[in-house]
């Protein structure tokens, strides 16, 4: 009986035993299956830059005219080469003076910004759900992971001169495992321009939670868009593919040359004749379906 | 290539330097300014020149005549009285790099030689459905509730009648023969001037970066008066977003083009929405 009783107790101990191995290795596989589509490389305290939209349109000086006061060859010479570096001069002058005058409505936003940093940054982006770099850990930027890509994103934000959109321009490096050379991409995403008004209160009412959290959605786009490029065959497209695009950054229509390129959750993407990354809101749903297992690994 | 259209190759500067001093006949010793003032002085030839020169250029800016000012359309024309609307175009220009402010002989062959391959892409760059504007125009009058006609062929606008006919607002050529050929009370002209790239010089200096370029006119005539009821100068200088010196492509310039040449269209279209 008691032999008995033993026997029945070692054997549910074994099953109990077998049942928990089996469970440990289900759940290893799951961490297998649902392992990152890719980590985020942070740049440990690194501040985001803030800038003004800059418009060159009318930059440049006339056109005109010049007397060369030369007496001889040589002067002819001096003349030309001394007026060269002058409108040279001139026009880098020219081009700080109306970057400087741009950056001037990004203050109030450097200011709302101040502790926000690259990590942070990363954080809300990890934090978004819907995207590809959703739960997306964050690691060292000099860490590549064995199973999947780090992106090293280096972004730059710009506020609309009328405040009402916000562009990204993100440097971005993908890092893969077994490969030296990282894949680099500049990607530029774009906002949905807020209503006329008060878009400036709108941005940095909360301590600016709206921009940061515009920040990270524009980012996450562009992770995304840039992601998918990792495996296309070309950085460039023919001329037959490239269409006109138009969109807002603010309250100011932009026009850009560009090839389509596979669309996410709330944007379309395109390539620009300089290969770039272009992320506008496609202001639908479109794209929003859960990923598909082949996009997510 | 030279970038920059700085670096001016020296062959050019030896040529410009030789036909400057044999322009003031300076073949012997003494100085430029010497020569001038001598000249003057003497009442001789450098002086008679100079006033030839001085007098022609008042003569030429006299007689040039002056665009008609901006008359905004006024959009009852397009319906009162169901008038039958022709919608026309001139040729369309080629599509090409322009360098105004490089006046002289040598400064052209300067700057054409130092933006040649900028020249070479923008020569590529397609006109991109600019004749649709037309359709685009009459789409938009016949929207409104006019009757447009999309005329096929272009209109040589050179090439029309002198019109001699007084009154206000008139347009310089007679446009009345299109009312019996087309059997129209209105014509809608669209003429685009320049496309392409323009960067501005002074002699042989680049003051600025190129930017995209166009400048068209539209204006429609009652073919009854020949006056302009709309007449609207359109002008877009689009920049290359960061650099533009981006050889053999210049995709900078290149989009910037675009920018331009779809908002010329935008404008031109917008008077009639």
């Amino acid at each position: 009986m008691k032999l008995a009783s033993l026997l029945r107790v070692g054997g549910l101990a074994a099953l109990l035993a077998s049942h928990a191995a089996l469970t440990q290795a289900q759940q290893a596989q799951q961490v297998t299956v649902g392992a990152p589509t890719l980590s985020l490389g942070v740049q440990a305290d690194a501040a985001i830059p803030i800038k003004g939209v800059v418009n060159m349109d009318a930059a440049g000086g006339g056109a005109g005219g010049m007397m060369y006061p030369a007496p001889n060859l040589i002067g002819l010479m001096v003349a030309v080469a001394t007026h060269g570096v002058l409108a040279d001069s001139a026009q880098r002058a020219e081009r700080a003076r109306i970057e400087a005058e741009a950056d001037k409505v990004a203050v109030s936003y450097r200011a709302a910004s101040a502790g926000f940093r690259h990590q942070h940054l990363l954080q809300s982006v990890s934090a978004m759900p819907g995207s590809l770099a959703s739960g997306a850990p964050l690691v060292s930027a000099t860490h590549v992971p064995q199973d999947h890509p780090v992106l090293l994103a280096s972004p730059v934000y710009s506020v609309s001169q009328d405040e009402r959109g916000l562009v990204l321009d993100a440097a971005m490096e993908w890092r893969r495992p077994g490969q030296t050379e990282p894949v680099t991409m500049q990607a530029r995403a774009v906002t949905q321009p807020l209503e006329a008004g008060d878009a400036g209160k709108a941005w940095l009412q909360e301590g600016g939670a709206r921009f940061r959290q515009e920040a990270a959605t524009l980012l996450a786009h562009a992770i995304d868009a840039s992601f998918r490029q990792l495996s296309a065959s070309s950085a460039t497209s023919s001329p037959a593919e490239q269409q006109t695009v138009r969109y807002w950054v603010g309250g100011t229509k932009r026009i850009e040359r560009a090839a389509p390129l596979p669309s996410g959750c709330g944007y379309r993407a395109y390539r620009t004749l300089r290969g770039e990354i272009l992320v506008v809101p496609s202001g639908t749903t479109d794209g929003c379906q859960p990923l598909a297992a082949s996009e997510q690994r | 290539m030279i970038k920059g259209g700085f670096g001016l190759p020296f062959f050019m500067l030896v040529a410009e330097a030789c036909a400057f001093c044999l322009s003031l006949q300076l073949r012997g010793s003494g100085s430029v300014l010497a020569r001038i003032r001598n000249s003057f002085a003497q009442g001789g030839r450098m002086k008679k020149l100079l006033l030839t020169v001085v007098l022609g250029a008042l003569v030429l800016a006299g007689c040039a005549t002056p665009p008609p000012p901006a008359t905004p359309l006024a959009k009852a024309k397009l319906t009162e009285n169901q008038p039958r609307i022709g919608v026309v175009m001139a040729p369309l220009p080629k599509v090409d790099t322009h360098l105004p402010g490089a006046g002289c002989l040598l400064c052209m062959a300067a700057a054409s030689l130092a933006n040649q391959s900028l020249t070479a892409q923008v020569q590529k760059l397609p006109q991109d459905g600019l004749l649709q504007v037309k359709e685009d125009i009459a789409k938009a009058i016949n929207k409104k509730g006019g009757q447009a006609v999309v005329i096929a062929a272009e209109v040589q606008v050179d090439e029309l009648p002198k019109f001699s006919g007084a009154g206000g607002l008139v347009a310089e050529r007679d446009f009345r023969s299109f009312r019996e050929k087309h059997k129209l009370d209105k014509l809608v002209v669209i003429s685009v001037t320049t496309l392409g790239a323009e960067r501005p010089y002074s002699a042989y200096v680049p003051t600025g970066a190129p930017k995209g370029v166009f400048r068209a006119v539209g204006y429609m005539v009652d073919l009854q008066t020949n006056a302009y009821e709309w007449y609207q100068p359109v002008e877009f200088l689009k920049a290359a977003e960061g650099s533009w010196d981006e050889p053999p492509t210049f995709p900078g310039v290149t989009n910037a083009y675009f920018q331009a040449l779809e908002q010329g269209k935008d404008a031109l279209v917008e008077n009639f929405n």
